[in-house]
């Protein structure tokens, strides 16, 4: 058994913990650890294939609703997600918050650069999400730097007079390998694992890898338990990962401050699990997704999407309108095969095109619903994930659908096909379109689970916050409404969809948090 | 595209065949069930989904993706897994699957693609992903869709 003492045990090392725990540490001298459920792999690790690198993601890729039908990618180890995604990004999106402030009542986080927010000197959401973006070395990417596949979404929107923007980046001497998604092997990417991971390091922080977290420890209080600290169980080291900095077996951990930051699946999980009052019904309700729907399109010549840097333009054109994103993307082979649908001679007609094939995606920014929802099962020992497109976002994404599909015609593309296998199309076994003229067929679509794939990397919302306890589990400062001494503060504290892809959102709350602790600190720590 | 990560281990082992297990049950199907072995379904399975029979398909049989798929996933150990194997053969009162010609078989799995019952489409999307993913996992199925792989030369991951 392994005893830790701690000012504060922060649980997750994705986009949130890290970012949290090297703000804790820059001038407070608080003894801050760092567990991780993962495993510790550096860029010596990654390999660029796609089968190895399942080891980097939650149930190894394989995480997904109950039905099986919508995969939720996300990554499981030091990192998180920062460690697994596409660089993608986006600012906080200053209407979402807003919504926030209105509908959940939330305080703080001023987009105004000079606010001192609890009256703690240069504290603001817009300094914050600064700092971030410039630790991660957030940047468009170069007009040479745009591949192919790049070149003909953006000429695709053109034509069509639809605007098209380059994706802020957050990379530094990228060499356009085209392996974002299974990690970064030559640290270019400036996710967590090199950033701010590396100045909790020199901060003092101890990190904790394969460390599941199976409970916090919760003692009665005055007005409402408090938690103390948490205990959990290390795992062996695993083939590959950097060494841990304890031995495998039980832990038990005490803290005075106990920061979860797991991500919108393990962290409601991790409460639930805990016995976390829920008198409201509120842990894991209103899960958001951002459904993605993938597209392909065969052109003449070859693009090879796979290499370069993978998602240089998006359109948020219809974002005001609509609530979706298009963004160019693309993927290796295996993930492709799953999204091009269909199977047998068609099938492999089509990946034998692989190189001649560019790829999108529909992304929607999804209106919560209550029955989509996230659920520990004791039996599985794993979180239940339910999720279906609620009705008022199918005709969006129909119009996103649609609009993709045009934007690959007005590019050249001699072929487009949804990841679907629905009937749209009369004559066709899957969702494929040889002419634009044909694209208003994608307002048949029903999205029917296991015949159109949708998938999510963006989970949100799933422990939310409001200052009002009937609507949230955790108020503005991130502090449990049920729980002293608890602090949630990652994607899933999110009241409903931040607006865009995620992770600079995420971090520059986790930056906010971060200093708003130690400028608070008599707060938490006064004795 | 998007990341589109489904079909692991995790996956079918909750899923499909879980689901596929409790039709069985449900269905009685049991007496006069066809006598094929479970590795014969799956055999047929993936070479329904895999063109074995197109020239520029890398020169493997049916039964070393069937081989892989097992070697990755666990899947034949799996009791939940079998059963649903024995569910998915049994293509009518007088035919297995496995009994069928490559453009009967093509046809039944086409019916489950498109079935209205959720878990039947279940178990077309999962075998169809872990056929997909035991086989575009093998450089040699990369150089037919010019796909030249990992920049970087290193050994597997440490098992």
């Amino acid at each position: 058994m392994t005893d830790v003492a701690c000012d504060v045990l922060v649980v997750g090392s994705g986009a949130a913990g890290a970012t949290l725990a090297a703000t804790l540490v820059e001038r407070s001298g608080l003894h801050v650890v760092l567990v991780e459920k993962g495993a510790y792999y550096g860029a010596e690790f990654f390999n660029q294939r796609e089968l190895d690198m399942t080891v980097l993601l939650a149930e190894r890729g394989g995480r997904a609703t109950g039905d099986g039908a919508m995969p939720f990618a996300g990554g499981a180890c030091v990192g998180g997600g920062t460690t697994v995604n596409y660089a993608l990004s986006f600012d906080p999106v200053r209407s979402m918050w807003e919504r926030w402030r209105r509908d959940y009542g939330v305080r703080g986080f001023s987009f105004d650069p000079s606010a001192d927010d609890y009256g703690v000197e240069g504290l603001n959401l817009a300094t914050c999400a600064r700092d971030v973006k410039v630790r991660c070395n957030v940047h468009e990417p170069r007009d040479d730097e745009v591949n192919e596949n790049n070149r003909l979404f953006h000429a695709g929107c053109s034509k069509l007079g639809i605007t098209a923007r380059k994706f802020q980046l957050n990379m530094r001497g990228c060499i356009g390998c085209g392996f974002c998604g299974q990690g970064c092997a030559y640290d270019a990417k400036r996710g967590t694992m090199v950033t701010y991971l590396q100045d909790a390091f020199a901060g003092g922080v101890q990190l904790i890898h394969h460390c599941s977290i199976d409970t916090l420890a919760l003692e009665p209080g005055a007005d409402r338990p408090r938690v103390v600290g948490a205990s959990g169980t290390i795992a062996p080291t695993a083939p590959g990962s950097r060494p841990n900095t304890v031995a495998p077996g039980p832990i038990t951990f005490k803290a005075r401050l106990v920061v979860v930051a797991a991500g919108s699946i393990e962290s409601p999980a991790l409460l639930q699990r805990s016995q976390h009052p829920d008198p409201h019904d509120r842990i894991g309700r209103g899960l958001i997704a951002h459904p993605s729907l993938p597209i392909a399109a065969l052109f003449d010549h070859p693009i090879h999407g796979e290499r370069g840097i993978t998602g240089s333009y998006y359109s948020d054109h219809f974002y005001d309108r609509y609530g979706f994103v298009l963004e160019c993307l693309f993927d290796h082979p295996i993930d492709a095969a799953i999204a091009i649908p269909g199977f047998g001679a068609a099938h492999y007609g089509r990946m034998r095109n692989f190189s001649r094939t560019a790829g999108l995606g529909v992304m929607l920014v999804d209106t919560p619903n209550d029955e989509n929802r996230v659920r520990w099962n004791r039996a599985t020992g794993k979180a239940d994930i339910s999720y279906r497109v609620v009705a008022e976002d199918k005709p969006r994404l129909r119009v996103g659908a649609q609009k993709a599909v045009e934007i690959m015609f007005a590019a050249g593309a001699r072929e487009v096909l949804l990841s679907s296998n629905e009937p749209i199309l009369p004559g066709e076994e899957v969702a494929r379109f040889t002419r634009a003229t044909q694209a208003d067929a994608c307002n048949r679509l029903q999205f029917v689970p296991n015949q159109t794939l949708l998938s999510s990397a963006h989970c949100q919302a799933t422990v939310k916050m409001s200052e009002d306890p009937s609507k949230g589990v955790v108020d503005s400062r991130g502090e449990s409404h049920g729980v002293a001494n608890l602090i949630v503060c990652d994607s899933s504290a999110f009241p409903t969809s931040c607006g865009a892809n995620p992770m600079i959102s995420i971090m520059s709350m986790a930056r906010y948090q971060g200093k708003r602790i130690v400028g608070e600190r008599g707060r938490y720590f006064a004795s | 595209m998007p990341a589109a990560r489904i079909g692991r281990r995790s996956f079918l082992r909750s899923g499909a065949a879980t689901a596929a297990a409790l039709w069985l049950s449900s269905t009685g199907i049991g007496d006069g069930e066809p006598a094929d072995s479970p590795r014969d379904v799956l055999d047929a399975l993936v070479g329904t989904i895999l063109p074995f029979d197109d020239p520029h398909l890398p020169t493997l049989a049916p039964w070393a993706i069937a081989d892989r798929i097992d070697q990755l996933f666990g899947l034949l150990a799996s009791p939940t897994f079998i059963a649903s194997l024995r569910y998915f053969n049994a293509a009518s009162s007088t035919a297995s699957f496995v009994g069928l010609d490559a453009a009967q078989r093509r046809m039944y799995l086409a019916q489950w693609m498109l079935d209205a019952s959720d878990d039947r489409r279940r178990f077309y999307t999962s075998m169809r992903s872990v056929t997909y993913f035991a086989f575009y996992s093998l450089p040699e199925g990369w150089p037919a869709i010019e796909y030249s792989g990992p920049l970087i030369q290193r050994s597997g991951v440490p098992k």
